[in-house]
């Protein structure tokens, strides 16, 4: 025995006595009296029917052998037995965790890929936390936002890599979508575009030319012309329709777009047989959100983007709703489920009613920014990533709520017919 | 009413004695950590349900704290600001109507434990503890498996670890939680909060001590200690499923919330109990004796009857603005 080791056995008794209840017997006692104890006919047939239901699991588990994949970062997934991890799921349903094996950083200087759900991926590890969503199917490859310039040829590799692995018989990149036009979300445009096909004809690889379909909100391609960003950074195609569908790799993918949001330029792209929406930067899950106030972006607008976000979205269903479901990618940071974008969602509408009860008071901005009105959020969300700190966000509400004679109700609300 | 399988470990006659966990975390911090040896023998000992004994923290446990009630928390201003925003009425959003109780929080909770243990069946090494407490599932992971990424989606229960030392003694550690809260009168815990605890075994009954750190909404660990006995009927009523409905008719996205001037509904627990409004707000130096000296020197709170004035007023000046 280790002094330490000792050191625990000579405490022990001491320990015990502040368990707050007295019981009977000693432990040795309690060893043989549940040996001896009779097992009752209840008992008895609980246990039968147990080791029945595991005899009948087990020759289907036995069935398939076990397997290990590796991911295109070269990380093992856990997933050793997939038997394994199907009697899990059919006996305790949903599990969120199982088959999560990447212990990836972020800041670790290179990109991952990891499997959202279904046929979409998300690849990280570009600057301030910034995320790319890939779908990958028997049609090809659709990529949500390019990240930056710098970072788009490592980023080419990994979707080529991804696709060769799990594409059909066309892997090349078809579609890619830019959420907004920031330029960490279209700086890669030049190189993934040229990276892919454009498809032209009736019938996939026909008479496909080179460049994928770069496509974005008629009002970001509009701002990215009127600032001078460089026509190999254009998108190729632009949208001005709230809602617009088209079926890609075996699912209906869904263009939502939001009348006002961070801009008056927001895309969603909802894989709807994957159950993911890729948010771009509706939802930063490293900071408070940008607001482009230049572009035409709101508080007020964001916020009802967010509740009808909300409601594009379903919660796990487990025992009562639970985990996962429907899962978003936001712009930057990790993954959320319906539960966290409310987290997020009211987060964002406590600091604006704040700021409106101020405002409405009469309070100036410098007023309000000496409050410290975020204090109590800044330790989560006031991390200042790239420049966008708590007074930015402040400002930015301030800035777009009504005022003077239009004054609005403390509480934002989203009155009934919008 | 003792539960199949074998235990080992702190098997001593237990006197009734109560408050001594705070000693019992330092030991074991010390002590058995140190130990950290896993032990086959000790799988299978928590198997079963495992009911609460409430015989302390009744009020917050049971009926809950009252809104403005942060005693016993080493709170921040951070967590009091966030707490104090809160309105109970939320639960009757819809969309948080089937929460469920995190991890961390639902192990206070007054319904009972079920633990039932998941083994390979080539090797009947332990796989996972799957608990229910209410209604989420939580599963403590025994096999070492790596964390999941720091991009992975958090959860209510968190991802948890665990493994068995000094014998068993279960040692869990949990991270990657959804934002939370400690006490159901809003005050907060993080997505950052990280939750260490130690299940003990002492025949029918089970100690745990749980220690949450939250870099946050808490100054210090919060460390509690909860204890269950074991019991020989299945509650059938585990789990449940749940459904939400709506229950009070708002305007769409209307969110229940305290405004700043909302603050004599946060007093009243102060005024009625007769406790020092400072001192009802929690704190690390709140937590240690000395600070009822202190407690002494404090200013005396306003009259009950000025606190439900004003509450009458703020509600008054609240309702007559559009929402």
């Amino acid at each position: 025995m280790s002094a330490t080791q000792k050191s625990l056995a000579q405490v022990a008794p001491d320990q015990s006595a502040c368990m707050g209840r007295t019981m009977d017997g000693n432990r040795k006692n309690n060893v043989r009296r549940s040996v001896r104890r009779p097992m009752r006919a209840s008992t008895l047939v609980g246990w039968l029917m147990g080791a029945s239901a595991l005899l009948a699991s087990l020759p289907a588990a036995a069935q398939t052998s076990p397997s290990t994949s590796v991911l295109p970062n070269g990380a093992v997934n856990s997933r050793s037995n997939q038997w394994e991890y199907d009697f899990y799921r059919q006996s305790w349903g949903y599990n969120f965790y199982f088959g999560s094996a990447d212990q990836g950083k972020y800041d670790d200087g290179e990109l991952h890929a990891w499997n959202v759900q279904g046929n979409v991926w998300m690849i990280v590890g570009l600057p301030e936390r910034a995320n790319v969503v890939v779908q990958i199917g028997n049609d090809g490859v659709l990529v949500v936002d390019t990240g930056t310039a710098e970072m788009a040829p490592k980023l080419l590799a990994l979707i080529k890599k991804l696709a060769a692995r799990y594409a059909g018989d066309h892997d090349d990149i078809r579609w890619v979508v830019n959420t907004s036009g920031e330029p960490d979300h279209i700086g890669g445009n030049k190189v993934i575009r040229e990276g892919g096909k454009q498809i032209i004809g009736i019938s996939l690889g026909a008479s496909d030319l080179p460049g994928a379909t770069v496509m974005s909100s008629q009002n970001t391609l509009n701002h990215l012309v009127d600032s001078g960003t460089p026509d190999d950074l254009l998108p190729s195609e632009a949208h001005e329709e709230s809602v617009y569908s088209w079926y890609f790799n075996d699912e209906a993918v869904t263009l939502h777009q939001p009348r006002i949001a961070n801009s008056d330029g927001n895309l969603l792209v909802q894989f709807r047989r994957s159950d993911v929406i890729a948010v771009g930067d509706l939802v930063n899950a490293s900071s408070y959100p940008r607001i482009d106030v230049k572009n035409g972006g709101t508080i007020d607008g964001l916020l009802t983007a967010l509740h009808d976000l909300r409601d594009l979205m379903a919660a796990g269903y487990h025992n009562g709703p639970i985990e996962g479901g429907t899962i978003i990618v936001p712009g930057h940071g990790r993954l959320m489920d319906r539960a966290e974008l409310l987290h997020y969602t009211y987060m964002v509408q406590i600091l604006r009613n704040r700021i409106m009860y101020y405002k409405n008071r009469g309070k100036s901005l410098q007023q309000v920014m000496a409050m410290n009105v975020t204090g109590d959020f800044d330790g989560r969300w006031g991390k200042s990533t790239g420049g966008w700190t708590p007074k930015d966000f402040v400002k930015v509400v301030y800035e777009t709520l009504p005022a003077g004679s239009s004054k609005g109700p403390d509480r934002f609300f989203i009155p009934s017919g919008e | 009413m003792y539960a199949p399988g074998s235990f080992g470990g702190f098997g001593r006659r237990i006197n009734m004695a109560k408050n001594c966990s705070g000693a019992l975390v330092i030991l074991l911090s010390a002590g058995v950590t140190a130990l950290a040896s896993q032990s086959v023998s000790a799988q299978s000992i928590m198997n079963g349900v495992w009911n609460s004994v409430f015989t302390e923290d009744i009020g917050d446990r049971g009926g809950g704290p009252e809104p403005g009630d942060y005693t016993g928390v080493p709170t921040t201003a951070a967590s009091r600001s966030v707490a104090q925003t809160g309105d109970a009425q939320d639960v009757t959003l819809p969309e948080w109507q089937c929460r469920p109780h995190l991890s961390h929080y639902g192990i206070r909770g007054p319904g009972p434990i079920a633990i039932r243990e998941e083994l390979d069946p080539q090797t009947l090494a332990q796989v996972a503890l799957r608990t229910h407490m209410i209604f989420p599932q939580r599963d403590i992971w025994m096999d070492d498996r790596p964390e999941p990424p720091e991009w992975a989606a958090h959860t209510w229960s968190g991802f948890s670890k665990g493994r068995w030392i000094a014998g068993d003694v279960l040692r869990v550690h949990t991270t990657k939680y959804k934002r939370g809260w400690i006490k159901r009168n809003g005050l907060p815990t993080s997505d950052e909060a990280v939750f260490d605890e130690y299940f003990m075994r002492y025949g029918d009954l089970m100690t745990h001590i749980g220690i949450l750190t939250d870099p946050e909404y808490l100054s210090e660990p919060l460390v509690r200690s909860t204890t269950f006995e074991w019991v020989t009927n299945w509650p059938r009523n585990l789990p449940f499923a749940c459904r939400p409905l709506i229950e009070v008719p708002r305007s769409r996205a209307d969110l229940p919330m305290l405004l700043p001037n909302q603050t004599a509904v946060i007093q009243s627990y102060a005024v009625k109990n007769n406790v020092p409004m400072e001192a009802a707000l929690g704190s690390a130096e709140t937590l240690l004796p000395e600070y009822q000296d202190k407690m002494a020197t404090l200013p005396p709170n306003p009259p009950v009857a000025t606190i439900e004035k004003l509450e009458r007023e703020q509600n008054a000046e609240n309702a007559r603005r559009p929402r």
